[in-house]
């Protein structure tokens, strides 16, 4: 697996994209670790699509294999079991048309904000002068002017979390993929993250496969909440959300039926929250 | 666009009063404490200097300690006449290449063992009993087979060097953080991306600490292969000074080897400063 060879390139992937065709397609994955002497089934038969320009949530109990499932998206990881295709291909090597927000915020820590942010951009050869210009947008956009040339070590969780995104857009990867990004943050910014993530997404129809163990946050962001079981997860319910866009995320839960949809899947989940084995 | 305004007054907000810190008496209270710090070693110092002086003879004979102002004689003496300035050229030079080369090579190998985990796990059984042996005990061998002249003590600080550096390099390899690797792949990297982006930085703190640590032994390198046998060199004078029972010739070379050494180390502090500027912690 060199990270040169991936047989899913962006220009690759572009053409395969057209809203409403399925981007990630998982079909009867299965994912088996071995841990000590242990063989650990993470997920297990799962089927998912996700379409293009489709804002998907994922919320599951810890260990469910909900990271399992990006990481496999993502290209890190194989499938013991069953294909996973990405916009129709498989996928077999990194895959450089997602972008992935992990949850530890892995920024370079010898690199400023600025070199952080700009870092696919250099990897990818971008023109020196576009480069600074993105990056700059890149940095209005998430609210850290002023921090240009300070280092990840220098910075507050919240500042660390929007450099993440902001890196990961500047290269505009037309999948995200998000894992807890905001598990972290304080309610308020996690409200405003929130918020960002809904705008980039509808200005850029961006499709984006969020996981979240809070599911208001998947009830308010989410076309579709996808609940899954505890270990060996699988797909328990696959519920669409009809909430009209554009939301306002501070005030969503107030609306009628927010709450009751959202105690609806905390029932579902919260039957498999104790059945299941600790990390 | 307003979410993001709202955070932005916020930072506005808390930058907006103009504070006024007392920085004059910040300074002068730092510097008041520096003097009284720099005052004490000169009095310990002198104080030190000074019961040496006056104790050796009345009380110590001077044949095993001789005097602080033999040793200045000497030391005056041997700048004048040139044999600081040879012999201490000669020993610089066998530290520095020992140190260069030793420390290429560790850097290289170590680089490869890192990236090459199978490898690694076959050599590592001969590599921990080689590097298990004092190396200094090699040096009759590297005299063997160098002869007396600068390239066995260039071997030998070189063989010490390598392997201080090559464990930090292996090490700051090995540890490199996957989730970062993982980072540069997606977005498109190349191996060679991942090593100059991620691998690189990541183990230049290992990497230095390596470098850091065999300064001194580079030197330690180039002296033990004086003491056992040459023909110039601060380690050569040092040996040749108690042959001829010169208590104030073997001190005087002690107190070069001390200077040497200590400026050594001082410059290596400086580089870590600038390689390591990202670190928020000033060490």
């Amino acid at each position: 697996m060199t990270g040169s060879s991936a047989s899913v390139g962006p220009g690759a992937a572009t053409a395969d994209l057209a809203p409403g065709r399925p981007v990630i397609s998982a079909q009867g994955v299965s994912k088996r670790f071995r841990r000590k002497d242990q063989v650990v089934t993470a997920i297990k038969d799962v089927d998912l699509d996700v379409s293009s320009g489709e804002f998907v949530c994922i919320v599951g109990p810890s260990g469910c294999g909900k990271s399992t499932l990006l990481n496999m998206s993502a290209g890190l990881m194989e499938p013991s079991k069953g294909k996973l295709l990405f916009a129709g291909e498989p996928v077999t090597g990194p895959n450089t048309s997602v972008g992935y927000i992990t949850q530890k915020d892995n920024l370079m820590p010898w690199h400023t904000v600025e070199g952080n942010i700009g870092l696919a951009l250099h990897i990818r050869k971008t023109d020196k002068a576009k480069a600074r210009a993105r990056v700059a947008e890149m940095i209005e956009m998430v609210g850290l002017q002023g921090f240009e040339k300070s280092y990840p070590g220098e910075l507050s969780g919240g500042m660390r979390k929007r450099v993440t995104l902001a890196r990961t857009l500047a290269y505009d990867p037309p999948v995200l993929l998000a894992d807890e990004p905001f598990g972290a943050l304080d309610a308020q910014l996690k409200l405003v993250m929130q918020a960002e993530m809904q705008r980039i997404w509808a200005e850029t129809g961006k499709t984006i496969l969020f996981v979240t163990h809070d599911i208001s946050e998947a009830v308010a962001l989410g076309d579709r909440v996808i609940v899954m079981s505890s270990r060996p997860g699988q797909v328990k319910v696959d519920r669409r959300i009809d909430f009209p866009r554009p939301r306002d995320v501070f005030k969503i839960r107030h609306q009628p039926g927010f709450a009751d949809l959202a105690e609806e899947l905390w029932d579902i989940l919260a039957a498999d929250m104790h059945s299941g084995e600790d990390m | 666009m307003s979410v993001i305004d709202s955070d932005q007054g916020a930072r506005r907000v808390a930058a907006a009063p103009e504070e006024v810190w007392d920085e004059k008496a910040l300074q002068s209270s730092q510097r008041k404490n520096l003097l009284t710090v720099m005052g004490w070693r000169a009095v310990l110092l002198v104080a030190f200097v000074g019961a040496w002086q006056a104790t050796s003879g009345p009380v110590i004979d001077p044949f095993y300690v001789s005097t602080p102002s033999d040793i200045a004689t000497r030391l005056w003496e041997w700048l004048r006449d040139g044999t600081v300035a040879t012999h201490l050229y000669a020993t610089l030079q066998a530290t520095l290449m020992g140190f260069v080369i030793g420390g290429v090579v560790g850097i290289g190998v170590g680089f490869f063992l890192g990236r090459s985990p199978l490898v690694a796990r076959v050599v590592d059984p001969y590599i921990i009993a080689i590097y298990s042996l004092p190396k200094v005990a090699l040096a009759p061998l590297f005299i063997l087979w160098f002869g007396i002249g600068m390239t066995s003590k260039v071997v030998l600080a070189a063989t010490i060097v390598f392997f201080l550096v090559f464990y930090n390099t292996y090490a700051g390899v090995r540890a490199v953080d996957r989730d970062l690797v993982d980072v540069v792949r997606l977005m498109g990297g190349t191996r060679r991306d991942i090593l100059r982006r991620v691998v690189l930085p990541s183990s230049a703190t290992w990497i230095f600490n390596g470098l850091k640590i065999s300064v001194p032994y580079a030197l330690i390198g180039a002296v033990v292969g004086e003491l056992t046998a040459s023909d110039r060199g601060i380690g050569f004078v040092l040996k040749r000074a108690s042959g001829t029972f010169d208590t104030a010739g073997v001190f005087a070379s002690l107190v070069i080897l001390m200077v040497v050494a200590t400026i050594l180390n001082q410059m290596v502090v400086y580089g870590e400063r600038y390689v390591d500027r990202w670190r928020s912690t000033p060490t």
